[in-house]
């Protein structure tokens, strides 16, 4: 009887061993592409190393800086010793650059000030308002302290368009640079139009791929896939020559009623939402399809013999038999669009750039990292968020 | 400014990519008919000479890649292609390889503008106001005409960005070309600025990739364009356009060859860059593809009839603007934010 037991406790253990070593090779996938990354994303978003690794002690006598005030003799000294140490190593250039981030004019400051810096000497207050009087002005000592911590809130912040004022406290920015948040309610926009589009397009489309036979439902997919196995960027192309000024479009138009004003298409509203739409049936379709085509569909004809209308039959018997389909459609279509980049950069124009424009802004051009990373976290939230609230609404049409 | 994650990853993607062995000497730069033109001047002749196979890869800007290849610590680039830009906000950041200027020939037998510690200036490239003569045989003259969609009616092509638009916005409003960087350093001047863009803001078409402006200009979808002058200048002798460049109120600037830090042929990678900017090579490949030389004897040795289609040649230089990379090392940003505001409202 023991052994038995014992039999069967060991051969189970053995079955658990070989489920982990089968799912291993996806957890170390997802650790390696999915968990890390995030994970490294999160922890850039929240850092500013720039001036704590270039002006070390500097950064530690700022943190006992009260905001708004000036800095006693030791910090002055630290800060003229290790600016001259960064001119030698090079650093000064990205010390001045992340200043001036959030100062404008900063980056003269301190080249004026490190070229009057001699020699290493103990240097006080005096000296620097002497080499320049914004040395005593307390904003430019606030500037520094908010750049010196770390972990940092200062671009997680800035993704939201707010900033530590020179009192500590947290602030709106500027008008002129408070640009994320308008950006960011542009892409919800966006990715909730395409979205919804692509639902109303392809519902019925589906439905009447689900009901042909099989044979044909193979050749309409085809047609509904091929541009899926196209690059984006052939038909970021293809639109191109279609709407343009001179383009297929605008000619059959003149050919219909000649001396028409020619359309402007390309590089509008129009042509993104076009692009992107484009580009994002195939995720909407496939899911829909299948959801449809497992759906019973003498329900809906039970629904019919019992008296119920065809429309409402459809809606109220046969939709929300796929209500999951669609779910997982829509949220397919809303994530990727929240992230695309290619389709708005090249079909749309400079006021339809989404936030992943900015995030390649900062990733390529200003080598600026943490302010990507933090626009990265934002749209990650928003992400999340908006995810919830759908599954919500998609769970709930089922238990109706 | 590192990131562990990311640059683990690159090397991750390094390790499947790249096989084990020995990586040939490679260099990266921006494709097209310039990578072919660099391809038949530079690299074969290079190898014919030295017996040093080169590998080649093609890339579109973007300072992030470079700096992940680095942080690598084994890139596998040697040699890129890199704008003005790149090269100052890079070169402190520790991207790239001090240029050893005795392996290149010196500094001084090369314009100032191409001496810089961690590049060597490769072409001076130009981009102004681009018209086709077929349309408007009476075309514009100035940035002020740019501007002026009573005189001349139709939709305007501006690259996209705050970068040069606005220092074409100061001279079309008067602004001397010497005085564009200094008022442009004022927020009263960065007001000015988009003030005047804001006369035509309902007309102007961005463009992004270069191509698009030489297309928009042949489909007629703009009366006029901002345009890279290399790309006039091929559409003018290949295609058989009539395109004209308006010189003065051109902007110019550098792209440069730089080598990436850690690179495990470096000393191949200076005496390529050596070859590159040879005399010889420079005027070969300005005649080639409508982008001026660096080296000064390269620039003596450049065919006249080639000149015609430099924008960049010597004598325009002096009523064209060069770009203050500087200014935009330090603007960039918060006028980039501010012109995105700007285009979206």
């Amino acid at each position: 009887m023991k052994d038995i037991r014992r039999a069967a406790r060991r051969s189970r253990r053995i079955d658990d061993l070989t489920a982990l070593l089968l799912t291993l090779p996806l957890l170390v996938f997802m650790t390696v592409f999915f968990v890390l990354p995030i994970g490294g994303i999160l922890k850039e978003s929240a850092t500013d190393p720039v001036i704590t690794k270039n002006l070390p002690r500097t950064a530690e006598l700022l943190s006992q800086l009260q905001w708004n005030t000036l800095p006693d003799a030791p910090l002055v000294a630290a800060l003229g010793s290790e600016l001259l140490q960064a001119d030698q190593k090079g650093t000064v250039g990205a010390i001045s650059r992340r200043l001036n981030t959030d100062v404008s004019g900063y980056r003269s400051l301190l080249t004026k000030t490190v070229s009057a810096i001699k020699r290493d000497f103990p240097l006080t207050l005096a000296d620097m308002a002497g080499i320049d009087k914004r040395w005593s002005d307390p904003a430019y000592w606030s500037a520094l302290k908010r750049a010196s911590g770390t972990p940092s809130s200062y671009y997680l912040l800035a993704a939201v368009d707010l900033k530590r004022d020179d009192f500590g406290s947290v602030a709106k920015q500027p008008e002129h640079v408070a640009t994320f948040l308008p950006i960011l309610l542009r892409t919800l926009v966006i990715s909730i139009v395409v979205t919804a589009i692509c639902v109303i397009v392809t519902v019925p489309l589906s439905y009447f791929i689900s009901n042909l036979s099989e044979k044909r439902a193979a050749i309409a997919l085809f047609f509904v896939m091929l541009p899926f196995w196209t690059s984006a960027l052939v038909r970021i192309t293809g639109w191109t020559v279609l709407l343009q000024k001179d383009g297929i479009v605008n000619q059959v138009i003149q050919l219909a009623s000649p001396g028409v004003q020619p359309l402007e298409m390309l590089y509008t509203d129009f042509s993104m939402y076009l692009g992107l739409i484009h580009l994002m049936l195939p995720f909407m379709l496939v899911p829909i399809y299948t959801a449809m085509r497992q759906v019973d569909p003498l329900t809906k004809k039970a629904a019919l013999s019992l008296g119920a209308r065809p429309l409402p039959a459809f809606l109220r018997v046969f939709l929300p038999q796929c209500a999951r389909g669609i779910g997982s459609g829509c949220a397919i279509v809303f994530i990727l669009t929240l992230g695309t980049y290619t389709t708005p950069v090249l079909l749309g124009g400079a006021g339809q750039q989404m936030l992943s424009y900015f995030i390649s802004f900062y990733t390529n051009q200003q080598l600026n990292w943490n302010m990507a990373a933090a626009l990265s976290v934002v749209l990650l939230i928003m992400t999340i968020i908006v995810c919830r609230l759908g599954a919500r609404f998609f769970v709930k049409e089922r238990a109706d | 400014m590192q990131s562990k994650i990311l640059s683990t990853l690159v090397a991750i993607a390094a390790l499947f990519s790249s096989p084990a062995f020995a990586r040939d000497l490679t260099v990266v730069s921006w494709g097209g008919i310039s990578q072919e033109n660099q391809r038949r001047i530079y690299y074969k002749p290079f190898t014919a000479s030295t017996g040093i196979p080169i590998a080649e890869d093609t890339w579109s800007g973007g300072l992030g890649l470079l700096s992940a290849k680095v942080s690598s610590g084994n890139p596998d680039w040697d040699i890129v292609q890199v704008e003005r830009a790149e090269l100052l906000i890079g070169c402190p950041d520790g991207v790239f390889e001090k240029i050893d200027w005795n392996a290149i020939g010196g500094k001084d037998s090369f314009i100032p503008a191409a001496q810089n510690d961690c590049g060597v200036g490769a072409i001076v490239w130009g981009i102004g106001l681009g018209y086709d003569t077929k349309r408007l045989p009476d075309g514009p003259k100035s940035w002020a005409d740019f501007f002026d969609t009573k005189k001349f009616p139709g939709k305007r092509g501006l690259r996209q960005g705050p970068q040069y638009n606005l220092e074409f916005a100061l001279m079309a409003d008067g602004v001397p070309r010497d005085q564009v960087y200094k008022v442009l350093s004022t927020p009263k001047g960065v007001d000015r600025a988009f003030e005047k863009l804001n006369t035509i803001k309902g007309d102007i078409i961005w463009w992004t990739a270069a191509t698009a402006a030489t297309n928009m200009l042949n489909s007629n979808e703009v009366a006029m364009t901002s345009i890279y002058s290399s790309r006039l200048a091929s559409a003018n002798r290949y295609d058989g356009k009539y395109f004209e460049l308006i010189k003065d109120g051109s902007m110019y600037n550098l792209d440069y060859w730089a080598v990436l830090r850690g690179s495990k042929h470096k000393d191949a990678a200076f005496k390529l860059i050596s070859f590159m900017t040879g005399a010889d090579q420079q005027a070969a490949y300005a005649d080639a593809n409508a982008d001026a030389a660096t080296r000064l004897e390269g620039i003596k040795k450049t065919n006249p009839e080639a000149l015609k289609f430099l924008l960049t040649a010597p004598d325009r230089m002096k009523v064209a603007l060069m770009s203050d990379d500087e200014f935009w090392a330090d603007h960039t940003e918060e006028l980039t934010k501010r012109f995105n505001a700007w285009a979206g409202q």
